[in-house]
């Protein structure tokens, strides 16, 4: 009854959520939280067609896929502490400093 | 309507309605904890996918380490005065983008529905090939590390990457 | 079958639980018990304080590590039988890689507290 058809709707939805979330708020950790939420949809997806297929290289990509998002959370983070670290109100419209 | 059925709807509802509440709702703590319900949801769909070695590494790394480090930056970053602040810019713009979210899924389930995926048979969760639920953990290792070797090396450098630019920034914030 | 009757279990013992301590405790609320606790003395001063930023370093190097740790999982797996000394120079150039960066890292003092 939930096939492959199934999970791999609830991925595109959930890519799409963060998709808006990312567009739309303009808190930049929630930001990052919506970009690391495509990233699980994009792994939801892996797993499903690798589940599909009997396959195991999708698992090892979503390995790969985990890691690197780590990676970009612990210097992407670093960066928004660092400029964010002194502000009274956290938006992303006020970095302008760099407009010409 | 078997247990397996059963667990796929509360889960995917779960995931689904965490992932709505991260980005509607307006204090960030609660987003960061909507968004580990989510992670914890998207891990038990693993399970049910016949993948628990990523079920587990899911629980472990992402919703372990990495969700304890945006929690960590949202105290850091002393977020106490949002409560009133507008939580989209503009509706025109929060339309828009709702628009184009709605666009791009559409796009893609097209993309998708070309490739006959909505009338796939093989239903999930089935294990229906001996060994491939109970070796799992060896199969995602050969692959991994016999055709994934390259990658797995590139992977390692882009983690020193990381620690080199963490310690960077940190010992800078330090010394001033 | 079993595995029905366990969540059933697990649901009914977290609800029954939390109902419990909602129905029978006593619920007497004084504006006195609601401030916060200060070992007697009145609360001074804001409630936020600014965080350390080695805190934040300590987590950073824990995932870091965690994420090799976690390769290391299935590697352990299949390394006695099957790689042998391909799957030795394999995982000793990551963990080799990664020595880098813990050195790098202890050099600069990150794994200082004081």
């Amino acid at each position: 009854m939930f096939g492959v058809g199934f999970v791999l709707a609830l991925a595109l939805a959930i890519f799409s959520i963060g998709a808006f979330g990312v567009l739309t708020r303009r808190d930049p950790l929630v930001m990052f939280i919506s970009i690391e939420m495509m990233f699980n949809a994009a792994n939801l997806a892996l797993v499903d067609l690798s589940n599909y297929l009997k396959l195991v290289q999708g698992h090892a990509l979503v390995f790969f896929v985990i890691a690197v998002a780590a990676a970009e959370v612990a210097v992407g983070l670093g960066i928004i502490i660092a400029i964010f670290r002194t502000e009274k109100d956290v938006n992303v419209d006020h970095l302008s400093e760099l407009k010409g | 309507m078997g247990l397996n059925d059963i667990l796929f709807a509360i889960f995917s509802f779960g995931a689904l309605s965490s992932a709505i509440a991260v980005v509607l709702t307006r204090n960030t703590v609660h987003a960061a904890l909507h968004f580990v319900g989510h992670l914890l949801c998207l891990a038990v769909l693993y399970c049910l996918l016949n993948a628990p070695l990523l079920g587990v590494l899911q629980v472990m790394v992402y919703a372990g380490a990495v969700m304890v480090l945006f929690v960590f930056a949202v105290m850091i970053l002393d977020m106490g005065e949002q409560e009133h602040a507008p939580l989209f810019n503009s509706a025109g713009q929060a339309l828009g983008a709702g628009i184009l979210g709605a666009l791009l899924l559409g796009l893609l389930a097209w993309g998708l529905g070309r490739g006959g995926l909505d009338q796939a048979l093989a239903p999930a969760g089935a294990a229906s090939l001996p060994g491939v639920e109970t070796d799992n953990i060896a199969q995602v290792a050969r692959s991994l590390f016999r055709e994934g070797a390259l990658t797995f090396e590139a992977v390692g450098i882009l983690l020193l990457t990381a620690v080199v630019a963490v310690m960077v920034m940190a010992k800078r914030k330090l010394e001033s | 079958m079993g595995l029905l009757i366990f969540t059933a279990a697990v649901v009914a013992n977290f609800a029954g639980m939390i109902g419990a301590s909602a129905v029978l405790g006593p619920k007497r609320r004084n504006a006195v018990k609601d401030e916060p606790f200060e070992c007697g003395s009145l609360p001074v001063g804001p409630n936020r304080t600014r965080f350390h930023i080695r805190f934040y370093l300590t987590a950073i190097l824990f995932l870091i590590f965690d994420i090799e740790v976690v390769f290391l999982y299935p590697f352990i797996t299949i390394f006695r039988n099957e790689l042998g000394l391909y799957g030795l120079e394999v995982m000793g150039i990551f963990l080799l890689v990664l020595i880098f960066g813990l050195a790098y890292e202890w050099r600069r003092g990150g794994m200082e507290w004081d």
